[in-house]
């Protein structure tokens, strides 16, 4: 309940933040939060690092632009930088579009695809270090990032995949180490200074969301499939009802992930930026006494944030694809769910706050 | 309370189990939410599609919606999986 | 509005280096992980079902070694009862047979005294019917000349004779 009233809050709030920019409009050099606040959360053609008096550090990357009939245009984007057009393109508030009003397609290498490329390389290069220690140190007890890493991987695979999907659960371990890794990576990587905001990126967490729900659907066995077109216990007639809220519930699902995980890391670089961006609000150092200590604490929970929201997606999607290939009801999964009710009732619920008091706060 | 099905594992809570339950009933709310705002869009763009005078299709769509969130509420709450 | 739209570009990007990245990992570093892993968990298990069986055949072994001693020492106390028994038994028997011969020597000694006894009586009653004789014999004699003196004779001949 928590967890939900503070995503209201989020979404409450976020209109906010993006209204200001329209109200604050008549001093041009008046510090605008809201601005300066989506400009870091959102993707840009450019890697803005920091600002001086005597300039920006920006690096450029190239934009590659398709349009149909005209075929693909590469250049780099300081040519259409800060208001610039070139040859028919400009970018509009970061959209890259045509001075005539034609379609265009933008596939450029923006700051957060060259963040992912970044990112995904440290991936593979860091676990291709960790595969190696294994092969290296074959049947013997792991060492440093090996020794680091192996509990998360374990944990994945025990407390993951094991006990939701279950006997099942190998088919599908790649995927799942992957999607946490990748998620866990690209948060803390996200919270790094001047950091591309990846995960907190829509589209990022649809693709996920979107192959979790492609493996889902391609690993539905027939047990899976009558529940959503022959949900049984139902008479004939329902079934026209029925059957449209179990294909929601298809996309629902997956949907929900999405949103989540955007909404949660996307609301941690915002509550952070608006902490800084009350100095330059007040226009006063003495507002960095309560803003600095305030913006600390979110960044150290929203460390935290990092690896329990990649935990939940990947949590979540191995229980989407356990529910599509359990065969009955006797899953390891059922099972443990069944626990769960108990565990509620046993603790009061009282755990189940304080973590989820965390969330609030990251809110 | 139901005996725990699976005689081998410990019936003590352990902390993943306490993550994973926070996981899972967290996961419910916000597919709750996400089914209430996903029939309340498509309510919204159904009406701008057919220029309704009243936006039936936006209030009938989110009642629905709600039905159906709290419809997979408490299936997934009683079915578990 | 920008923020919640998804951008087609990045959507390419996301799904093209994701997807290579997935295939990167699961081909250079899950399998070899997951395969350690799980050949080490493997040993270690059965490192330790093999202590267990190596614990359980000890505590077999020595069961059996109790077993067999106990066994031995219920075989040497039934065999010490055994003996004891047949000593036992030895004895009544031997016992039994000292008892019967004893009683047969008494019984010889018994049928030899009787015998004697017999005998002596025999003897007994043929030396009176001697002296009978000798003495009718004098007394005939005597009768002859002294009926008087012959009454003195009879009467000094059952001095003389002393049955005793």
């Amino acid at each position: 309940m928590k967890r939900l009233l503070s995503i209201l809050f989020f979404f409450l709030t976020l209109p906010v933040f993006a209204g200001e920019p329209a109200q604050s409009g008549e001093a041009p050099k008046a510090f605008n939060a809201g601005e300066v606040i989506l400009h870091h959360v959102a993707d840009s053609h450019e890697w803005h690092w920091f600002s001086t008096d005597n300039g920006n550090f920006v690096s450029y990357f190239p934009v590659v632009a398709y349009q149909p009939g005209k075929g693909l245009s590469v250049f780099f984007s300081d040519k259409i930088a800060e208001g610039k057009s070139y040859k028919n393109f400009k970018l509009d508030d970061e959209r890259l579009t045509t001075l005539d009003g034609s379609k265009v397609y933008d596939f450029s290498i923006t700051k957060n695809v060259a963040a992912l490329a970044m990112s995904s390389l440290v991936l593979v290069l860091v676990f291709a270090s960790v595969a190696r220690g294994y092969r290296r140190r074959v049947g013997r007890a792991p060492t440093g990032l090996q020794s680091f890493l192996e509990p998360f991987v374990v944990f994945i695979r025990d407390e993951v995949g094991k006990k939701s999907i279950g006997p099942k659960y190998e088919r599908y371990m790649p995927y799942l180490l992957t999607v946490f890794f990748f998620i866990w990576f690209n948060n803390l990587l996200g919270l790094t200074p001047g950091a591309a905001n990846l995960t907190g990126n829509i589209a990022v967490t649809m693709m996920l969301a979107l192959l979790t729900l492609v493996i889902t659907l391609f690993s539905g066995n027939k047990n899976y499939w009558g529940h959503i077109f022959a949900p049984p216990g139902v008479p004939w007639a329902l079934y026209i009802i029925m059957v449209p809220v179990e294909l929601v519930g298809i996309i629902v699902k997956p949907f929900s992930l999405m949103v989540r995980l955007f909404a949660n890391i996307t609301a941690g670089h915002i509550i952070i930026l608006s902490f800084i961006s009350l100095i330059f609000i007040f226009r006063s150092a003495t507002a960095g006494l309560l803003s600095v200590p305030f913006g600390l604490f979110i960044s150290v929970l929203e460390l935290l944030v990092a690896i329990l929201q990649a935990y939940i997606f990947t949590l979540l999607t191995a229980m989407y694809i356990g529910s599509a290939v359990e065969d009955h009801h006797e899953t390891a999964d059922g099972a443990h769910a069944d626990d769960f009710g108990t565990v509620e009732q046993r603790q009061g619920g009282s755990n189940f706050a304080h973590l989820a008091q965390s969330d609030v706060a990251a809110h | 309370m139901l005996p725990p099905p699976d005689p081998a594992s410990d019936p003590t809570p352990s902390g993943a189990d306490r993550m994973r339950a926070v996981a899972k009933y967290s996961g419910i709310a916000f597919q709750m939410l996400a089914t209430i705002g996903l029939s309340a869009w498509a309510g919204i763009w159904l009406d701008g599609h057919f220029h309704t005078k009243t936006p039936w299709f936006t209030i009938g769509l989110m009642l629905l919606g709600v039905l159906v969130a709290l419809y997979q509420v408490i299936r997934s709450l009683t079915k578990s999986a | 509005m920008s923020l919640i739209t998804p951008e087609f570009g990045l959507l390419f990007w996301q799904t093209l280096i994701f997807l290579l990245l997935f295939l990167l990992l699961a081909k250079f570093a899950w399998k070899p992980i997951l395969g350690s892993l799980k050949e080490r968990e493997d040993s270690i298990e059965s490192a330790l079902r093999m202590a267990d069986q190596a614990k359980i055949e000890m505590q077999q072994l020595k069961a059996g070694n109790e077993k067999l001693l106990a066994d031995a020492r219920l075989e040497r106390d039934r065999m010490m009862q055994e003996a004891t028994n047949m000593a036992n038994q030895h004895r009544e028997v031997e016992k039994a047979r000292a008892t019967s011969e004893a009683n047969y020597i008494v019984q010889q000694a018994r049928e030899a005294i009787q015998t004697e006894k017999n005998a002596a009586l025999a003897e007994v009653k043929n030396t009176a019917a001697q002296l009978s004789l000798d003495i009718a014999e004098r007394i005939l004699r005597r009768e002859l000349a002294d009926p008087a003196a012959q009454t003195q004779l009879v009467d000094s001949y059952l001095k003389e004779v002393k049955l005793n």
